[in-house]
């Protein structure tokens, strides 16, 4: 063994107390997620007199005998109430809140991640001086905070009658500003021009470059920008709350389950119950593309 | 420049509307009143001198500066220090790391609102359940005892939110040049020197960048307030964020003006401090060469 190498292994030993430190803390901290999740688990499988004197074991009974129903008496019998000008008061039950999620959360996931994306392109693509406006502005507006625009906003979308639609709310999405723009600009600027030299020879269209060899070279751009929109907005519920009163999606039918006391729904398992239907199919997500989601964070990704 | 012209005009119309008019109404929003019989009314200052008096006598005002400012104190200190750690550990691909970064991400991918549920109800039933169960006595709920209950806010805050910046500081530390870390090495430093004299300076950009955006968060964080609460939190826990979602979402058109200037105020103290926080950290961070 070199002195160097030594030297390094002596060093290495000396680092232990440092490491053992933070391993504890970080095993605390992954017990202490596990332990809440995994109760909530168990306490959706029970029924409201089980849950009372039994707050912490397994449901009663063999795992047949648990309480799945709870997730069936929630998705047919929990409902949002929701009054909408003109039409009146009705109610929406689980599937169409997920229907309203679906429209929602891949709508605007889509239009949010191909907007800055074609933008991004013409700015990396075509070096005009208005690709230079664009960039300095997407830079600078992310700089400035600009707090407490929502009053103005609604009054906007009011008077051009896209409040409480869908469409309306599509467009309201329909910006490019935000960092995955730039996430965009940075990929399209590292394809070499060669590429889409090549096509134009062969005669291609603009728009044809752009869609067959552009789009193609930050696919997984794309996918990983498409997967964290639709997640969030899958999450969110405030937004749509604000903007799309009729159209309660399955995050705000869980808020409400976890909020209301309707009658048969006030109770702690059926809350529990609902939140399972709201993370299960993100859950499955993130265990298909865990790697693409934590992998490209690091690109950029920073919450609202 | 056809083809450029005509992919590029809506998303341009867009940002017109819905940034430049929506940020310039708002503004106009701030100078005025609203009247039911005549609509808007030009009303010159009055929003901001109400404001001004509200600052001094509303509880839930003085309550969101205080508040917002000891979560953004708490992330700083105690958050902070703790992501670069982990991302520290993490980067060493030291024992486990795969799990501790799949589960440091969990939270950031699950919904807010179902950790905060399961949150809500470990700490007010479970956590009972368990004292009671080894003392044989009873425990009120650490979220429903109003001793505790910003405690547990805060608490949850901080715990839900390594995800990301963690994540931030381990790209940037992935960066770092194995080089100058053995070259440390065989000088015998030890890992804390190794985090402050090299690992720290080399990833102070993403550092900025997450002191920089957790002070806009002074005025925008709604600390999962309404994901505890809805519309019905206590004037004593409120935020900036918080009381401006809440007062948006229950507002008449007669209090549009009001909010607005609240917002243009905010946004006023917001911007230029934000970006001398920023040339701030810039000139007077570690120098890397």
């Amino acid at each position: 063994m070199t002195a160097e190498k030594l030297l390094v292994k002596k060093h290495k030993n000396k680092a232990r107390p440092l490491y053992t430190v933070i391993f504890c803390i970080l095993l605390l901290y992954v017990i202490s997620i596990f332990l809440p999740v995994l109760w909530g688990v168990i306490t959706s499988l029970k029924d409201q007199t089980d849950f009372r004197v039994n707050v912490l074991g397994l449901p009663e009974g063999w795992p047949w005998e648990w309480h799945w129903d709870n997730f069936i008496k929630v998705f047919n019998g929990f409902y949002e109430q929701v009054t909408t000008v003109g039409v009146g008061r009705r109610r929406v039950y689980f599937s169409e809140m997920l229907l309203y999620t679906i429209l929602y959360a891949g709508g605007g996931a889509i239009i949010q991640t191909l907007v800055p994306c074609v933008v991004a392109y013409l700015t990396a693509r075509f070096r005009y001086k208005f690709s230079a406006v664009i960039n300095g502005l997407v830079v600078v507006l992310m700089v400035v905070p600009i707090v407490g625009s929502a009053p103005s906003e609604m009054q906007i979308l009011r008077a051009l009658n896209m409040y409480d639609t869908i469409w309306g709310n599509y467009i309201q999405k329909f910006n490019f500003l935000g960092m995955y723009y730039l996430v965009f600009y940075a990929a399209f600027r590292s394809v070499p021009n060669d590429f889409f030299e090549a096509a134009y020879v062969d005669g291609a269209s603009e728009m044809r470059v752009m869609v067959s060899i552009g789009m193609p070279m930050v696919r997984n751009v794309i996918g990983t920008v498409l997967l964290i929109k639709f997640i969030d907005f899958w999450n969110d519920y405030q937004t749509p709350l604000l903007y799309l009163p009729s159209y309660p999606t399955l995050a705000r039918g869980v808020f409400r389950l976890s909020q209301n006391s309707q009658g048969d729904f006030a109770t702690v398992p059926f809350r529990m119950a609902g939140c399972m239907f709201l993370a299960i199919p993100i859950l499955i997500l993130f265990l298909i593309f865990k790697e693409k989601l934590m992998g490209n964070l690091s690109m950029g990704g920073i919450k609202e | 420049m056809v083809f450029y012209v005509a992919l590029m005009a809506l998303p341009c119309l867009q940002f017109v509307v819905f940034w430049v008019c929506v940020n310039a109404n708002s503004i106009l929003l701030a100078f005025r009143t609203y009247d039911y019989d005549r609509g808007f009314l030009w009303a010159g200052f009055d929003n901001f001198v109400k404001i001004f008096k509200d600052f001094g006598a509303v509880e839930y005002l003085r309550a969101s500066m205080k508040n917002s400012l000891i979560v953004y104190a708490f992330s700083l200190l105690l958050a902070t220090p703790l992501s670069v750690l982990f991302a520290f550990y993490l980067s060493k691909k030291r024992r486990l790391s795969g799990l501790f970064k799949t589960v440091l991400f969990l939270p950031h991918i699950l919904s807010a609102l179902i950790m905060v549920i399961l949150f809500k109800y470990f700490v007010d039933r479970a956590i009972p359940g368990v004292y009671e169960q080894i003392t044989g006595k009873s425990m009120q709920g650490l979220l429903a005892n109003m001793d505790t209950t910003f405690v547990m806010i805060v608490f949850y805050n901080i715990w839900t939110g390594f995800g990301t910046s963690t994540m931030m500081y381990l790209g940037a530390m992935n960066g770092i040049s194995d080089s100058v870390v053995e070259a440390a090495e065989l000088d015998g430093i030890t890992p804390l020197q190794e985090v402050w004299y090299i690992t720290v300076p080399l990833i102070w950009p993403t550092f900025t960048t997450f002191v920089v955006v957790g002070f806009t968060g002074l005025f925008t964080n709604q600390i999962n307030l309404y994901n505890f609460y809805g519309d019905d939190a206590e004037y004593r826990y409120y935020t900036f964020g918080y009381y401006l979602y809440v007062s948006i979402r229950n507002a008449s058109v007669s209090e549009y003006p009001y909010l607005a200037a609240m917002g243009l105020l905010l946004t006023a103290v917001a911007a230029p401090l934000t970006l001398l926080l920023r040339k701030g950290l810039d000139r007077f961070g570690p120098k890397t060469v």
